[in-house]
């Protein structure tokens, strides 16, 4: 127990001292420091629309950093997130079309699982390949989504583009469809519940059940995991399966609370991100939440502070960077563990 | 024997040590004096401190309180390297060597040399290897070497910077009979040429060989230090386990062998490079109520064989029968499923992960047939079985490699003996074992062998002779001897055929 508080108390530590680099950051370039910086970090939550906007945007951070965890975890190197969100995104949103007139009942948790299936199944790819052929899966899965997103691309302009916008955008969802709003007029939804369950779902599934078990000894050594008896090619199979599944789903719940629809690039590079959030968490389930949101929070910052002091967007960029690389830094962290070196 | 015994070399006075992640008290208040050009050695039990001792005097770890004083002056080493330049090298117990490196590159790392010097660098290394004449390769990777190999690697690395003072923790646990004996050697070299060793052990008996004075220490103290005229073997062995073991020995052994368990038909193993035979037409068989025991020096196919039986290694050709099913290239999933088990010689990444938590590495088997893991039960059940063998931890939640050597062993024995097996496959069951705990797996084997068979891979002849039902030496790859042992077989003659002299012998 005083293992994990010390933990936590770490971890503040850092943040605090970001949080002050990131100020001196703002001291030096801006004329207006204190006001640029109290936009950049306090805004967010002075009013609703600011602060359920941050929500939402956590929201597809928070599945894209479960996938990243859960893949890092058992050492399956998933960088094919991105495409693998965009794949989620469109065939939620083309399943969603077509059923169109059933019942929202229905058609959401059908447009969620076939979103999941799809990501699942390209990320498996790479899991399959890995244990049969022993393809790098860091390889193979980037290529596949790189391949990905540009074949999304051109189905969203060309066979499922909505011509009558004129955008690079898919046709819509029906109204009927589309997760409740929460703290309207942010984009804040319902999705984020999902969200929330789903990270305590694979929290117990990692350490409660001997399935998350296998995923974590293989992650940690994967001789150990096949003299003990693991059939560490399911693992890498399985755990491909899930993180490219839970991606994707972060891309369907983005189609299905904010956009209504596959718009071009709308992703942003959630699933870089996701990544990102999963080394803040320590691959950790439920660390992956305060990761997500904090990631958010320097999103939403840097969007705020730019419009509202006029921070101009580069220098919200490297305050942003500034903070984020001191979160992540393990040099910091493992110094501050007292410069002991075990071994 | 005793020489230039006037001058104090290494003087450590009241050292104390409290492991802050665990909050173990490792040394409590440690006096140890080391005269100049004698050997001298630390006997103690597992998790004695030693291992915390010789860190401190390596500049692994700082002591918490207490002096160190080296030819007199002051000595306080911040890092390994401070230690290095003050002439001390530490040939430490678990192998610091990196795997995918030829030994030749293992042993230029840490020379500091610049680019230029390489060659300078290897002429040192060249000359090492002669002098103390390890027969070790230099353009052959580390992981293609035996446990046994590696570790000479380590003593060679440790040796080619030249050292005033050599600290060597528990080399001899990996390192089979005749390797032993070559290691003697080296250290009466070293000795010979005006080095002052200190030499930590289990095994009394080549502790009462080499050793000029001998510290006993026990719970993190020193409690007790002799020359070597003022003790006996037998004395030593009541002192180091606090009971008097020596009487406590087997009383004869009673083999009640029944049915044919495993059988091992005419097997070829592939070896640690492709196109090398490691394993050449081997046959034997093992029945339940017998322990097996399979020796021979290291590196002549011992390895590969329990590698490949337990389907870590590809069989290249013969068969392998658990009663009537043919388990030939199995997999361990599927053996464990119908009771084999095995503990693979390297310890630290096959048959234990050091960075997962003490219960995960524990309850491996245990938690095979399930869905849900309950918290809760699971950790009550690693507690009982990790105190019926008397492993000492602070919470299974910490990592296995904060285990000691000793504590780590008992626990991955405990692991795979726990699971009610019909086979036992054991490499090196004792190996970093005191004589307590050592008797203690012994005695435990002895036990469990009424309903099972026992295979146990050991290079050490004292632990073969004691505990066989059969004995069988490997050489070169093949089987040279496989007899019961019965009362005729004495260390002698088994030395020749681990040597390989004398010719191939059955009953």
């Amino acid at each position: 127990m005083k293992g994990r508080a010390f933990t936590v108390a770490r971890a503040l530590f850092t943040l605090a001292i970001a949080l002050a680099v990131g100020f001196v950051v703002i001291v030096l370039t801006e004329e207006e420091p204190l006001e640029a910086t109290s936009a950049f970090f306090l805004s967010v939550f002075t009013n609703t629309f600011y602060f359920g906007n941050l929500l939402s945007a956590s929201i597809p951070l928070i599945f894209t950093g479960l996938a990243a965890s859960i893949a890092f975890s058992s050492s399956s190197f998933n960088l094919g997130l991105e495409g693998q969100v965009y794949l989620g995104a469109l065939t939620g949103t083309y399943i969603g079309v077509r059923m169109g007139g059933t019942s929202p009942l229905i058609v959401v948790p059908v447009v969620l699982l076939s979103g999941f299936l799809s990501g699942a199944l390209v990320a498996g790819i790479s899991g399959l390949l890995k244990g049969f052929r022993g393809v790098n899966e860091l390889i193979s899965s980037l290529l596949l989504s790189n391949g990905i997103v540009l074949v999304v691309d051109y189905i969203i302009e060309g066979p499922f583009n909505d011509r009558p916008s004129g955008l690079a955008a898919s046709t819509s969802l029906g109204k009927e469809v589309i997760l409740p709003r929460i703290l309207e007029p942010s984009s804040l939804h319902s999705g984020l519940f999902l969200a929330l369950i789903t990270a305590v779902l694979l929290w117990a599934f990692m350490f409660r059940s001997r399935p998350g078990y296998d995923f974590r000894v293989t992650g940690k050594s994967s001789i150990f995991a096949y003299y003990g008896g693991i059939n560490v090619k399911a693992v890498y199979f399985w755990s491909m399966f899930l993180s490219g599944g839970l991606a994707a789903v972060g891309g369907t719940v983005d189609v299905l609370g904010v956009h209504g629809r596959v718009l071009r690039g709308f992703s942003g590079g959630y699933g870089w991100n996701g990544i990102a959030v999963a080394l803040i968490a320590r691959n950790h389930p439920l660390g992956v939440i305060p990761a997500a949101l904090f990631f958010a929070y320097l999103e939403s910052g840097a969007q705020i502070a730019s419009f509202e002091a006029g921070l101009t967007p580069e220098i919200s960029r490297i305050v942003q960077s500034v903070v984020f690389y001191l979160v992540t830094a393990e040099a910091v962290l493992s110094f501050m563990k007292g410069g002991r070196k075990v071994d | 024997m005793v020489s230039r015994l006037e001058e104090i070399f290494l003087s450590v006075r009241n050292v104390q040590k409290t492991y802050r992640s665990n909050g173990v008290r490792a040394l409590d208040g440690v006096s140890l004096d080391t005269y100049a050009g004698e050997v001298n050695v630390l006997l103690g039990e597992n998790a004695a401190g030693k291992t915390t001792l010789m860190k401190i005097i390596a500049g692994i770890e700082r002591a918490d309180d207490g002096e160190m004083f080296m030819k007199g002056r002051n000595y306080s080493p911040a890092n390994p390297v401070d230690a290095i330049r003050a002439g001390v090298g530490l040939v430490s117990q678990k192998l610091r060597v990196i795997p995918q490196l030829t030994v030749g590159e293992n042993l230029l790392l840490g020379m500091d040399l610049s680019g230029f010097e390489r060659k300078k660098g290897r002429k040192t290394i060249e000359e090492a290897v002669h002098r103390f004449g390890l027969g070790i390769e230099l353009p052959v990777r580390v992981e293609d070497l035996s446990i046994a190999q590696r570790q000479k690697v380590e003593i060679l690395r440790v040796l080619i910077r030249s050292p005033e003072l050599i600290v060597f923790d528990e080399p001899t646990a990996v390192l089979p009979d005749n390797d032993r004996e070559e290691l003697m050697n080296i250290i009466a070299r070293l000795k010979e040429g005006g080095k002052t060793v200190v030499f930590i052990t289990h095994k009394l008996q080549e502790a009462y060989r080499i050793a000029d004075r001998i510290s006993i220490m026990a719970k993190g103290k020193i409690t007790g230090t002799f020359l070597k005229g003022e003790v006996t073997e037998r004395s030593l062995r009541t002192l180091v386990a606090g009971e008097d073991l020596a009487a406590s020995g087997f009383s004869g052994r009673k083999t009640t062998a029944t049915g044919e368990v495993l059988r091992v038909e005419s097997l070829d193993v592939e070896g640690r490079y492709r196109n090398l035979i490691a394993v050449k037409n081997v046959s034997f068989v093992s029945r339940a109520g017998e322990i097996l025991v399979i020796t021979g020096i290291s590196g002549n196919g011992q390895e590969e064989l329990i590698e490949s039986l337990f389907g870590m290694r590809r069989v290249l050709s013969g068969r392998v029968y658990l009663e009537d099913t043919d388990i030939t290239g199995w997999t361990p999933a599927d053996l464990r499923k119908i009771g084999v088990v095995a503990l693979i010689g390297d310890r630290d990444t096959t048959a234990s992960c050091p960075g997962l938590s003490i219960i995960d590495n524990v309850v491996l088997n245990r938690v095979r047939d399930r869905f849900f893991l309950k918290e809760k039960p699971l950790k009550t059940w690693t507690r009982e079985l990790l105190s019926t063998y008397g492993v000492e931890y602070s919470s299974l939640d910490d990592q296995a490699g904060t285990l000691s050597g000793g504590n780590l062993q008992k626990a991955i024995l405990a692991r795979e003996i726990s699971g009610n097996p019909r086979l036992i496959l054991l490499s090196e069951p004792t190996r970093g074992l005191d004589v307590k705990h050592a008797g203690m797996v012994h005695r435990t084997l002895l036990s469990l062998k009424q309903n099972l068979s026992i295979v146990l891979f050991t290079g050490d002849l004292d632990e073969a002779i004691s505990i066989a039902d059969r004995i069988l030496i490997m050489y070169d790859g093949e089987v040279v001897i496989d007899l019961p042992n019965a009362g005729k077989i004495g260390r002698s003659m088994l030395n020749r055929y681990l040597q390989g002299a004398a010719g191939v012998e059955s009953t």
